[in-house]
């Protein structure tokens, strides 16, 4: 069972699609429970800092999400979601966020949004290793290439000082990260629920 | 340069639109979405071609609500003040269409859907029209204005801007490109929809490189095709 939180903001729905597509069970979040057990939670973002901040503490969901890290919870942040999960944000005249990957998330340098799709690449055998401790069947395929879909004003930088297992750069933005692994959290800027059949693979890596 | 297209959508249907004010049915939301998400498109502009009334939004956005496809979307049509903004709750949508939000001169529409949705997610929509002169369509009062009635501040606002060419609507060539200096919006956030099927064959054809370009929906399904036109039904 994956778990969603849902504070009413951001694309819920599109999350929940994405993992209908891959018949993946879900339950929405909507308040903290620490007696649920999921695979996975889901913490989704579309929409401003300040806002989607205020909502989770006020629902109780940052220490939630704190917490449930700690006890070796798997996260998945996407987008605004990943955002919150870092030190800091610029955004809104800035916003401090969950300090749970070291980091800062900073304005791109653009005169509007990077919005688009852009080439990704991921080593399932990396990915397994990473989430399940499993290794793959090293006579398939081992590296998946594809495009993903970003919509972000604002990107994420690393701290140098930042303890991560794996990090994936793009040569369109070298500056910025679009997925970071540390642990046991996946902190994604694309949005794989609408990346199509990339979207669904990385799912199926993850899960 | 992103390669999508627009889908007309009202009363719970999706029309393919003629010369701006006839609409032919052309199926269930749906449908048309499961049909262009097998091209793979980058995105799909779901737009509801509502004039001066809109008595369907409740009607439309509910349908919307059901709606699943693994292409990025945008909607708009009908989000036209704050108490709008409420009932978009749970709709599966990445970004927010406005376009009668750009000749108010009242901008907290845009700034409330900043706060909400994020500054990446708002997109202008200006239709225009050269046919007696540079005129653009306000859809609340139903009838094309001097472009000086766009409200700057708001145009600012927006994270991209599509200017739809309504006399090349459906047209597979024929955007008229002197808007874009007309109205002097920066070319990096521009989304040409109008005539601007071509463009995906021949880039080199056209003056500048825009953000995206939206193929109208009749074009993509080739509607001359009979078998395309029903397997979209």
């Amino acid at each position: 069972m994956v778990g969603i939180i849902d504070i009413g903001l951001g694309n819920i729905k599109s999350i929940t699609n994405w993992l209908d597509r891959c018949v993946v069970p879900w339950k929405l979040i909507y308040t903290p429970d620490d007696s649920q057990d999921y695979q996975l939670i889901i913490l989704p973002g579309v929409g401003s800092i300040l806002e989607f901040m205020t909502k989770l503490e006020q629902l109780h969901f940052s220490d939630f999400v704190k917490r449930r890290s700690q006890q070796g919870q798997r996260i998945l942040g996407i987008c605004l979601g990943a955002h919150v999960l870092f030190d800091y944000s610029e955004e809104d005249g800035g916003v401090h966020g969950l300090g749970l990957i070291q980091g800062t998330v900073r304005h791109i340098p653009m005169n509007s949004s990077n919005t688009g799709w852009l080439p990704c690449s991921f080593d399932k055998r990396l990915m397994n290793e990473l989430w399940k401790s499993q290794k793959q069947n090293v006579s398939r395929k081992q590296r998946v290439h594809g495009r993903v879909f970003f919509n972000h004003n604002y990107g994420i930088q690393l701290d140098e000082a930042a303890d991560i297992d794996l990090k994936i750069q793009l040569e369109e933005l070298s500056e910025f990260t679009a997925l970071v692994h540390k642990n046991n959290i996946i902190a994604c800027q694309f949005h794989p629920e609408k990346s199509q059949s990339m979207g669904e693979l990385l799912l199926k890596m993850i899960l | 340069m992103r390669v999508g297209t627009t889908l007309l959508f009202k009363n719970g249907y999706c029309y393919q639109s003629y010369g701006w004010n006839m609409l032919r049915p052309l199926g269930a939301l749906q449908n048309a979405l499961d049909h262009l998400d097998k091209y793979e498109l980058d995105e799909i502009c779901i737009l509801r071609p509502v004039r001066n009334n809109d008595d369907t939004y409740h009607q439309d956005l509910k349908c919307l609500r059901q709606a699943k496809s693994s292409t990025p979307l945008a909607f708009g049509g009908g989000i036209r003040n704050l108490s709008d903004i409420e009932l978009l709750e749970g709709i599966p949508v990445e970004r927010l269409v406005l376009s009668s939000a750009l000749f108010d001169r009242n901008i907290s529409l845009i700034e409330r859907l900043h706060a909400r949705y994020g500054e990446q997610s708002i997109i202008g929509f200006i239709p225009f029209s050269f046919k007696k002169q540079f005129e653009v369509f306000n859809s609340v009062k139903n009838c094309f204005q001097s472009p000086h009635s766009i409200n700057e501040s708001a145009l600012l606002l927006c994270d991209e801007v599509v200017l739809h060419d309504c006399d090349a609507e459906g047209e597979y060539a024929g955007f008229e490109f002197g808007v874009v200096s007309a109205l002097g919006i920066d070319k990096n956030k521009l989304i040409l929809s109008g005539g601007v099927s071509g463009v995906v064959k021949n880039e080199e054809s056209i003056p500048f490189k825009p953000k995206s370009i939206l193929i109208d929906n009749k074009i993509l399904h080739r509607e001359n095709s009979k078998k395309a036109y029903y397997g979209a039904m």
